[in-house]
């Protein structure tokens, strides 16, 4: 009979302990919501359901996003290629991977990448969870498994807790991974440069600088804002083939759709710290803005695919003067405060 | 004593968890694929010499198995699997299994089975995704999102006798490709039904259209120039799955 007291108790106690962490285990993960500041001049950027912004998730991924863990020989990390003084691009036409291997095209700038319908020049990523999951796997960037990658972040001191803290999850994969860094990507955002204060009546700009900023409007002229949207993100994010080849040598958006009309054919970037960001275009062919601008006005070629503005666009229709003040409106585009925001830095 | 122990526990236990429901439970379907080359299962590195002469091996053999579903006299489609990475050389990931919602006895019999090779567009377009396709199992893509549907690496001898790589690696939106098997299965509750499949990979490369190794030895669905070789390789697939057996438990 005492026996049978004893194995009741304990089975009671059991029962009860259990009781207590089935109710309780749900609500220890708590994240702090991220309350995102859009400045005026840009839109409202839309948040993935699936990835809601947390305070405890950017710091994690901006961790992530500094920290060569990521890499095949823990080397690089994403901050290798995206320098926050050039815009989070490089200043190099190509990026060295950690086998010394050279791509073909030009780190972008990530910069209110939250606005991006997709990702990369041709868009070939959907989404910015998806696109962090390529450059660490691509042989000739960071060149590492995603099983290894998890497996040295479970390993490691901190970043088990950190996880559990962003996503209340106990075991890492790289699906919270991407997530974390696509949150701290969200946070990127610039909309304070000399052309916003400006367009908010606050700064006035130069004479040199207005009438570039007529040139860039002007149909006859820049017809810039055609793509490169006037204000707010500075681009359509529509893909384009802007002549930079008669035959192209990447073949661009087309790698992606396999649709023959976008042989050639690139993601407009934004304009906004284009200042910063050189070299220029898909491939880093340009050295300066003046080079791109002087590309827009007599050097394009007529290539199959060439965007019907271009085709129509007389060669030549710009004066040197025309082109310098074009140039000079683009640096009004830089935002000082973005470049050496602490928030972006390395953690 | 004992009994009012058992009442106490059942009390004092979580309420989600207080009572279970002798209701039957639906059938469980496993489906369970042998990889062959004609009668030989497929052993790993293993040379097999094809009707067109080149002999060629295995060295990895894994594919997406989706949406697998039971069709009816009736034309009802009863889903039950979500997206299965199988591996032919890992003994967990040669079976797909999921119970089968049957409401009644008119919906127990089915004459078909169909199921995608690859990942259904719905879950082709992010990488953010967990389980069996989490991207930590190395069948994404680098230069855009999505899916590698189906990865066959190994080696061929081609014909002057040299061995050369074989890779070949499907994949892309046009490459999701729903197959139909015919079975007889007549399902009835808290039975469990192993249905056994060969897939046959002299029929992958062969039938209708046959896909010599020569020349075109490693394909990653990259580019337009794939697309003959894709659409050559999902028609194949159409002749390459036969049900051998069903087991009842």
């Amino acid at each position: 009979m005492r026996k049978q007291s004893i194995v009741l108790l304990s089975f009671l106690t059991m029962v009860v302990a259990s009781c207590d962490r089935c109710k309780e285990e749900p609500d220890d993960f708590k994240p702090t919501p991220y309350n995102l500041e859009i400045p005026e001049g840009l839109p409202d950027m839309s948040i993935p359901s699936t990835n809601p912004l947390t305070i405890e998730g950017i710091a994690l991924g901006r961790k992530l996003f500094y920290d060569p863990i990521l890499s095949g020989n823990n080397t690089q990390s994403c901050s290798n290629c995206h320098i926050q003084s050039s815009g989070f691009a490089e200043p190099f036409q190509h990026s060295t991977g950690i086998d010394g291997i050279q791509g073909n095209r030009n780190a972008m700038p990530l910069i209110n990448l939250g606005y991006q319908p997709n990702f990369f020049w041709d868009g070939g990523a959907t989404d910015l969870e998806s696109q962090a999951l390529g450059p660490v796997t691509n042989p000739i960037e960071m060149h590492e498994s995603w099983q290894n990658a998890v497996s040295e972040l479970r390993n490691h001191a901190d970043y088990p807790t950190l996880f559990k803290q962003a996503f209340g999850i106990d075991q890492i994969t790289s699906q919270y991974v991407v997530k974390a860094i696509a949150q701290f990507e969200r946070t990127m955002i610039s909309g304070n440069s000399k052309y916003d204060r400006y367009a908010q009546g606050q700064e006035s700009l130069t004479d040199q600088e207005l009438l570039g900023l007529q040139i860039f409007t002007d149909p006859m002229k820049g017809d810039c804002n055609h793509c490169h949207v006037l204000g707010s993100t500075f681009s359509d994010f529509e893909y384009r083939n802007t002549g930079l080849d008669s035959i192209p040598v990447d073949e661009g958006r087309f790698i992606i759709t396999w649709n023959n009309s976008d042989r050639g054919k690139f993601k407009t970037p934004s304009l906004r710290n284009i200042e910063v960001t050189a070299p220029y275009m898909h491939d880093g062919r340009f050295m300066n803005l003046l080079e791109c601008v002087e590309h827009y006005n007599t050097g394009f070629h007529y290539a199959p695919n060439l965007d019907a503005n271009l085709y129509t666009a007389t060669k030549g229709r710009m004066t040197l003067a025309e082109m310098e003040s074009v140039v000079a409106f683009m640096k009004t585009m830089t935002d000082h405060a973005f470049l050496s925001n602490p928030k972006f830095s390395a953690p | 004593m004992l009994g009012v122990i058992a009442l106490s526990a059942v009390m004092l236990g979580c309420r989600d968890k207080e009572t279970v429901e002798p209701t039957p439970l639906n059938p469980k379907v496993n489906l369970i694929f042998t990889h062959k080359v004609g009668n030989q299962e497929i052993t790993q590195g293993q040379f097999y010499t094809r009707t067109s002469g080149e002999s060629f091996s295995f060295d990895m053999l894994k594919y997406y198995l989706s949406e697998a579903a039971l069709v009816n006299d009736a034309g009802d489609t009863l889903y039950f699997t979500g997206h299965h990475l199988m591996d032919a050389f890992n003994a967990n990931r040669k079976k797909a299994s999921g119970s089968v919602k049957i409401d009644d006895a008119q919906m127990s019999s089915f004459n078909q089975l169909i199921f995608g090779i690859g990942v259904s567009p719905a879950y082709n377009t992010s990488g953010d995704q967990a389980g069996d396709l989490d991207p930590g199992f190395g069948m994404i893509w680098t230069w855009s999102t999505g899916y590698i549907f189906m990865k066959h690496e190994g080696q061929f001898v081609d014909s002057t006798g040299a061995t050369q790589p074989l890779l070949y690696h499907l994949g892309t939106p046009r490459a999701y490709q729903r197959y139909s098997v015919p079975i007889q299965l007549q399902l009835k509750k808290d039975k469990t039904y192993n249905v056994n499949i060969d897939f046959d990979f002299a029929k992958v490369y062969n039938n209708p259209n046959l896909i010599t190794f020569t020349d075109n030895n490693v394909i990653q669905s990259s580019g337009s120039q794939d697309i003959p070789w894709i659409n050559a390789v999902t028609q194949n697939l159409r002749n390459a799955f036969a049900v051998t057996s069903i087991q009842i438990k």
